[in-house]
Formats: structure tokens, C-alpha cells, sequence
């Protein structure tokens, strides 16, 4: 539960579970009725073969010499209703005779279907591929295809300006609202969102990075998302509204999240449009938030992670290896061999990435020493430690090891590439010299922030190698993609992989991502695919003091297959 | 329950209904994996299965002929001589119709008497189906084309063109929708089937994971390679469609939604085709190159040559 609160830092939040449409949804005396009329969309252009119903209303007060605001909402058929979850016509006769919002016409359009050529036929369902679909078309199909049409026999002027104009819709719908301003913001201004699917429905789990990454858009957005949402196959509702809204703060949008306890429905959403209405054509307000300073705590090493009296100590060795899957790179590495190693038993293995910051003996995570007095007390098995650092190219190394020129490129990609240079270049090169296992059960792999995606991807890729992976503020974010991985993870067979993440609630929050929510998703999305998994969400930063402090205990968790009970 | 009703009935009120999530925890036992079923072979292709629960299979390479694997895993050499076979089913008449790619022929196999007829002479036939109104559909994938034969007719004649590798393709259960894997892009394309045969409303109805194609300069999205070579296709009893891909078996539900990928097993060259078979359909075959691979599943096959069939299947 605590790590749900957390999204709860970057919106309001209404208690109350019973969403009901209130008096703004009732008919009231003396209030003039708009217009609704229906028709049918059989012979569409965009997507070809499909048929939909199709609503206008009109306003008692709409007057062709002044242009009226626009509001366009997907399953439209839901939201015309005047008993169902929102009532817009209703809202609207109400809002509009009271002048709390612009004369504005609605457009409620259904999502199509091919109907069966024959008899006992299914229909081909067009909603997902209309609404989850991260493109321009069906923003198109609106814009281009049956508004002009519709105007046209109704006689309806629009204002030109986009903020005039806003789009609506629930779950898919949502999204959908989202994809037709962001690709079309010359035409909507203004996006409300309930319940919205920015999950991996058909690719929509990318508009946070997008958001990010792309230049800002002119929208104003309004999300609804209720706290007991989805948790399935296409991703984590709560999650991904968090994320979305914090990108769209991170990039300074004009937008507001509405949380409630509600769950896949559109009662939260249809309770508060009538304010959502109003907002979203009001004018913008200056607005000034305050952040707190974080209190970040002290991690404190444990006794294992200092020198113990007649424990005895590995030996370290230092090399330099050239690659050629990265061609060009040299990088340093360290071998750590335990002073209980035999040549005759093939011995564990664990790979560090950035080597360098694992090693010092006074550092934050002194890995030398906790092997000693771990494989000391039998709590791990004799294992070899390869520090390595990531490739450069160049004369000399950088004085900031960090900042070795091609770490992006080898921690930061997806794929197989840097999995190949550990099983094809680095371990045969320390194979050369020391007995290594090479049954998956013996080897893990650990990283931080970058190294900590990497560790995983390593294992992602090559479950047969690699079967333990701990991931220290990993940066499952869009440095380089990173962030599709609980998309991923949902939607593909558990793999044998054992996974231990650390992460930090106040980590970093920049234009590749936000750093404690990538976690909170990949966390979600393992524990949805019944992963053998385990996650310490702590107070700290991006650093790796609190990673460093739980070291013997993430080894202690990974390597407890290999450790006889008493 | 209370939930579920108001959750439905805002959609059913409006005329449509969610769509059915289809996670892989409907597909996969906790504790099944692969099992090799086969091996030794070079290039199998063209797996199908009849209603006994039998899997057959074809050698691409092999002079031997079409192979079977009985339920309880045995295999044997069903047709002696029917060779250089990359796709069959069978028809609504018991027989089988196949892709003999190696000639260029389309031919037709009576099993009883292990005769082959041709049916039609150069052309690039790969994978095929075959509906109950007797309309066969084979991708032709150098020519980018779709091609319908008429087995009443014996008329001949392209029933789409553009898709940039056609490869895999099968049916909807009640047959009313036919779906073609691209080798080259990264879509499965949708079409009707009208009641004379025609391919109608073509759509990339359904996209394909890929692999990651890493660059070196930073993108705002990473780059994804143009295609996961997606070959053989089936469909399962609930209206899943499978389609054989280099990532393993990708699965869409019937409204285009990618819902679960399958790896295929450690080491394998790669995937081919996958077909479900068994006494119960229940097994999920893969052809991979020189081995075949099952494994036991919780959903079950459907079989085109008993005709168009509900989907999903009433629970018994």
C-alpha cells in the first residue's frame, strides 16, 4: 500500500468510493433542452469496412454567428445516455443555460465494427485498434472524415482556436483522447481522460517517454483514475496514469489528475465531468507548487559489509580486455576469486557492471568484503566476482569512470548485444584462468542505474546464462527503451530469472523518466507474472548508499538455492 | 458481481461489450514446458492435425514423405513419397491439400490411396487454408500475393496483393475472418471473407512484438527491427490467433490485441510453423527446423476441416 500512496504526491485525492451523477447530471426545471440527434457511419473511409452509430447534440443556445466550443467523446453511446455514467446532455443544458460553460456542441461517436458477411459470423471488433492504436489516424478520422460532414448537415461553426475544442473518453477511450490531441493539437486543445489505458493494450505505455522526450504541446489535460483500476495483461492503470502525469509535470503541462478508490468504471470519471467540463475550457491559472526538501535517511552497512577478524580474504586482479562486439572499446575489469576457491569445483560467478564503484573497500558497497564474510559463513557459495567496467574508446580512460564513452550504448540498449560480450568475450577471457560454472543456477549479475537495466536485460535475453539478477536503482526508464520492459514482462512467459530490485523514492526524475515509478511498474508487472521477485523500496536517491547497505541481503535472498538449511 | 454488472453494462448499454482478456495464464500450465516430440530432421514445416488427435508434419528436405505423431508421442512415416511439402490441411473431404513448394505446385493428396493430384502448376504456393465452402487460400510469398483456388471450380485467382511477405495464414473458428502473417513487416492482415470468396477490408489488424535494432545515436524512441519473421499461423477454439516469429509463438485475441508471447525452446534454429494437436488439441506444436517441440496447453485447437465453429466455446 505504501508504494500506491506514493502516486498520490501528484494529485488530489477524493475519498468518497460512492460516485453518483449529481445535481449538474438531473434535469432541472426551466432549463432549456438541446438537441440530440443520431446517425449511422457505414461507409468509412479511414478504416475501411467498419460501421458505427453517431450522436450530435446540439445547445437550445446555439447560434450559427457564433462559433461554439466542441467537445468530441469515444463510446460515444455511453456517454449520451441521459441515465448512464455522465449524461452530457444533460450537463451541458445545465452548464450552458447557467453560463458556466460556452456554448458547446457534443460529438459522440461509437467505435466501429465489420459486421460478418454472413450469418453466425463474428463482427471484427475496431475499438482497441481505433482507440489503443498510437497514431494519427483516428484523430484523423474525427478531424477529416465525419466533422465536416456533420457540420455541414447540421450547420455547426466551431471556434478555430484548439482550446476550444476537447476530446473525452473513458479506459480506451481515454488513451484514444490523449493519442488525437497529441497528434493532432492544431484541432484539439483540451483532453479529458477517465480511467485512461496508457498501458500496452496495442503500444500506449510510451507517452510518458514521449512527453518527456517530444516538445511541448499546447493541451491542456485532465486525467480521472481511481486507485483499485487494472492490474492485468496490458499493464497497471494506477501506474500508468501516475506516469503519465508525472511526465506531463516534468515537461510543465497544463494539467490536473483527479484520483478517487474507484475501480475499471465510469462512475468517478461521469461524478466530476460537469467540473471537468468547466475546467477544461476555463482559463489557465498561474500555478505555484511548493516542493518539500526530502528527508533522506542514513544507510547504515551492517557487519557484514566490514572486515571481520580470521575471515579470510579473496584476492583481486586487475586486467583490461579490447571487445569486439563493441568494437573499438578497451574497458578495466577485476577478478575477485575467494580465498575458499579450488580449481577442481566449477565456482559461482556474479558480473558487476561499472566494477569500479563495487570494489573500494571503503566505498558504499565493498562487495569484496561481503563476499569474504558471506562465502565465510557459508551463506553464499564460493563465487567469483568480475568487476567491469563499461568500454571507452580512446587513448585514456576517464578520470570518472562513470563516464566511460560507451556505457549508454552497451547498459542502456535492449537486446542481446551486451549479453554476447559477457558470454562471448568476458567469461571465456576469465574462463581462461579460473573454473567458472556455467549452469544458469551459478551465475548472477548486478548493476546499478544503468548497470542495473543491464543486469537485467543480460538476464531477460539469456535466462539460460544468467538466473540471478540484483538491480539497484535500475534505470527502467527511456534512456534508450527501458521502459518497455513491464509491457514486456506482462505479456511474456515467466522466465527463470530471480530478481531483486532496489529502488528509491526520491531517484531521479528527468527527460528519460522517473526513476521510483519505472521501478514501481517493473515491480508490478513481475509480481503479475509470478516472478520470483523481491523489492526494497527506501528513501534514498540515485545513488548506491542504500543498495550498498542491503548488499548482503540481496546475496543472502539470490544465492539461498545454493545454501544448505540446517 | 454488483461491480461487474455496472462495469458491463455501461459498455453493454452503449452496444458493445469489453473485450474478453486473454493473459497467458489462460494458455500456459504453471509447470509444462517444452518437450521434444521429434528430431533429426532438417527442415520441418507444415504441421496439421486431424480429429484422432494425430499431429502430421513434413520433412522440407527429406526424400522420405509426411510424417505423424500419434497422442502418445510415437513417430512414424505416414506418406511415403510426399515430399518438399511446407504447408497442408486438411479439407472438408478428408483430403489433404498442400504447398509443394520445392516444384511449384499446388496438389491435393488422397491418404487412402496415397495419390497426389496436382491442382495447379508454377506458382509459389508457401502455406495454405482451406475453408468449408471448399475455398482454398495459399500465400504466395515472392509474388506478394494471396491467391484463391476454388476446389468446386478449380478456378484460380489472386485474392490480395501488397502485403510485403505473405506466410502464414489461417482462420477465424467460425471461418469468417482470414489472417496472413507478413515475413517482411511486422503486421498479421485481417480480411473478410465474403460469400463468394473474395478478400474484403484488408487491416493490420494485428502487430507483432520485434527485436530491439539498438542505435547508437539516442532516439526519442528506441528503433525495433522492421520484422520478427512472422511465419505459420493457427487459431485456437477461443479465437486466438498464434503466429510462429523469431521472439517464439506471439498470440493475438480476436480483437487484434498481442496478449502473450511463448520463447520457443533454449538452442532451437528457430520456428517455422505451430499447430495445436492431441487428443484434445491441447498440445501446442512447433516446427524447428530439425526438431518438433509440444507442449501441453489449458487452451484447445480448433480443426478448419469440421467446418466454422462458435467462438468461444460454451463451457461443458
Amino acid at each position: 500500500m505504501r508504494t500506491i500512496l506514493f502516486l498520490l504526491l501528484n494529485g488530489s485525492f477524493l475519498a468518497a468510493a460512492n460516485y453518483r451523477p449529481g445535481p449538474d447530471a438531473q434535469r432541472q426545471e426551466g432549463v432549456p433542452q438541446g438537441k440530440v440527434i443520431q446517425g449511422d457511419w457505414n461507409d468509412c473511409k479511414a478504416f475501411p469496412g467498419t460501421t458505427r452509430s453517431y450522436w450530435v447534440y446540439i445547445p437550445a443556445q446555439y447560434n450559427p454567428k457564433q462559433p461554439a466550443n466542441l467537445m468530441v467523446f469515444q463510446d460515444g453511446g455511453g456517454f449520451v445516455r441521459e441515465n448512464g455514467h455522465t449524461r452530457v446532455p444533460i450537463v451541458f443544458d445545465n452548464l450552458i443555460h447557467r453560463k458556466e460553460l460556452p456554448v458547446t456542441i457534443g460529438l459522440f461517436v461509437n467505435p466501429g465494427s465489420v459486421p460478418g458477411a454472413e450469418p453466425g459470423n463474428q463482427p471484427r471488433r475496431n475499438r482497441a485498434f481505433e482507440y489503443d492504436t498510437v497514431s494519427a489516424d483516428y484523430a484523423n478520422f474525427i478531424i477529416e472524415e465525419i466533422w465536416p460532414v456533420v457540420a455541414k448537415q447540421h450547420n455547426l461553426v466551431i471556434a478555430k482556436e484548439p482550446a476550444a475544442r476537447a476530446i473525452c473518453g473513458n479506459s480506451s477511450g481515454g488513451i484514444a483522447t490523449f493519442t488525437a490531441a497529441w497528434h493532432r493539437p492544431d484541432f484539439f486543445g483540451g483532453v479529458i481522460s477517465h480511467i485512461g489505458s496508457f498501458t500496452n493494450i496495442r503500444g500506449g505505455y510510451v507517452y510518458p517517454a514521449l512527453i518527456r522526450k517530444s516538445e511541448k504541446k499546447n493541451l491542456r489535460v485532465l486525467l480521472q483514475e481511481g486507485l483499485k483500476d487494472l492490474d492485468n495483461l496490458h499493464g497497471h492503470w494506477p501506474l500508468s496514469n501516475a506516469e503519465v502525469s508525472a511526465a506531463l509535470r516534468f515537461k510543465g503541462y497544463d494539467y490536473k489528475i483527479v484520483w478517487g478508490d474507484d475501480g475499471h468504471s465510469g462512475r468517478h470519471g461521469g461524478a466530476i465531468f460537469p467540473n471537468s467540463a468547466k475546467w477544461i475550457f476555463s482559463a489557465p491559472e498561474a500555478k505555484n507548487e511548493i516542493e518539500a526538501k526530502p528527508k533522506i535517511p542514513e544507510f547504515k552497512l551492517t557487519a557484514d559489509s566490514e572486515r571481520q577478524p580470521d575471515v579470510p580474504r579473496g584476492k583481486v586482479t586487475q586486467h583490461i580486455l579490447e571487445s569486439d562486439i563493441f568494437k573499438g572499446t578497451r574497458r578495466e575489469y577485476s577478478v575477485y576469486v575467494p580465498a575458499q576457491y579450488r580449481a577442481d569445483r566449477p565456482a559461482c560467478v556474479m558480473v558487476f557492471q561499472d566494477g569500479h564503484a563495487y570494489l573500494k573497500e571503503d566505498g558504499d558497497v565493498r562487495t569484496t568484503v561481503v563476499f569474504d564474510n558471506l562465502i565465510h559463513k557459508g551463506e553464499m557459495p564460493v563465487t567469483i566476482g568480475i568487476f567491469v567496467n563499461p568500454g571507452h574508446r580512446g587513448e585514456a580512460f576517464p578520470e570518472n569512470r562513470w563516464r566511460a564513452n560507451n556505457r549508454s550504448f552497451e547498459y542502456d540498449s535492449l537486446g542481446d548485444q551486451y549479453a554476447r560480450f559477457l558470454l562471448e568475450e568476458l567469461l571465456p577471457a576469465v574462463g581462461e584462468k579460473y573454473n567458472l560454472s556455467d549452469k544458469a543456477a551459478d551465475c548472477a549479475i548486478c548493476g546499478a542505474s544503468s548497470g542495473g537495466i543491464c543486469a537485467f536485460t543480460v538476464a531477460w535475453e539469456r535466462p539460460d546464462a544468467f538466473s540471478k539478477v540484483y538491480s539497484m536503482i535500475g534505470s527502467f526508464t527511456n534512456i534508450r527503451g527501458g521502459h518497455v520492459y513491464p509491457s514486456w514482462i506482462r505479456k511474456t512467459a515467466r522466465k527463470p530469472v530471480k530478481v531483486f530490485l532496489q529502488a528509491g523514492r526520491h531517484d531521479l526524475d528527468n527527460a528519460h523518466g522517473h526513476w521510483p515509478l519505472a521501478n514501481e511498474q517493473m515491480v508490478a508487472a513481475l509480481r503479475f507474472m509470478n516472478w520470483d521477485y523481491k523489492f526494497v523500496y527506501g528513501d534514498g536517491q540515485h545513488n548506491l548508499k542504500h543498495g550498498g547497505a542491503i548488499l548482503p541481503d540481496a546475496l543472502r535472498w539470490l544465492w539461498a538455492d545454493h545454501v544448505k538449511k540446517n | 458481481m454488483m461491480k461487474r454488472f455496472l462495469l458491463t453494462g455501461w459498455f453493454a448499454l452503449a452496444g458493445m461489450l469489453p473485450a474478453q482478456d486473454m493473459p497467458l495464464s489462460q494458455i500456459l500450465f504453471p509447470d509444462e514446458g517444452w518437450q521434444l516430440a521429434a528430431f533429426g530432421h532438417e527442415f520441418t514445416d507444415a504441421p496439421t492435425a486431424d480429429a484422432d488427435g494425430n499431429f502430421y508434419y513434413s520433412d522440407l528436405r527429406s526424400e522420405q514423405g509426411l510424417y505423424k505423431i500419434i497422442p502418445q508421442g510415437k513417430v512414424v512415416l505416414y506418406l511415403k513419397g510426399m515430399t518438399g511439402i511446407s504447408g497442408m490441411k486438411f479439407g472438408p473431404d478428408g483430403k489433404i491439400y498442400a504447398c509443394r513448394a520445392r516444384t511449384r505446385e499446388l496438389v491435393s493428396i488422397d491418404p487412402e490411396s496415397n495419390k497426389m493430384t496436382v491442382l495447379a502448376k508454377d506458382v509459389y504456393p508457401n502455406d495454405l487454408v482451406v475453408t468449408h465452402k471448399g475455398y482454398l487460400y495459399f500465400t504466395e510469398t515472392p509474388k506478394k500475393q494471396v491467391t484463391i483456388y476454388n476446389l468446386k471450380t478449380g478456378k484460380m485467382k489472386p485474392a490480395d496483393v501488397g502485403i510485403t511477405g505473405p506466410n502464414g495464414i489461417c482462420l477465424s473458428p467460425d471461418q469468417g475472418t482470414l489472417v496472413v502473417s507478413d515475413f517482411r513487416g511486422k503486421h498479421c492482415w485481417a480480411f473478410r471473407i465474403e460469400p463468394d470468396g473474395t478478400l474484403a477490408h484488408k487491416q493490420p489488424y494485428m502487430t507483432m512484438r520485434r527485436k530491439p535494432a539498438p542505435t547508437e545515436e539516442r532516439t526519442i524512441l528506441p528503433a525495433f527491427q522492421p520484422s520478427c519473421r512472422g511465419d505459420g499461423m493457427i487459431t485456437d477454439a477461443y479465437g486466438r490467433y498464434y503466429v510462429a516469429t523469431e521472439l517464439g509463438i506471439q498470440y493475438f485475441d480476436p480483437t487484434g490485441r498481442i496478449s502473450g508471447v511463448i520463447p520457443g525452446p533454449i538452442g532451437i534454429k528457430g520456428i517455422t510453423s505451430v499447430t495445436f494437436a492431441g487428443r484434445n488439441l491441447e498440445y501446442m506444436y512447433i516446427t524447428c527446423f530439425d526438431k518438433i517441440y509440444r507442449m501441453k496447453t489449458k487452451t484447445r485447437g480448433v480443426l478448419y476441416q469440421n467446418g466454422p465453429q462458435a467462438y468461444p466455446p460454451k463451457k461443458k
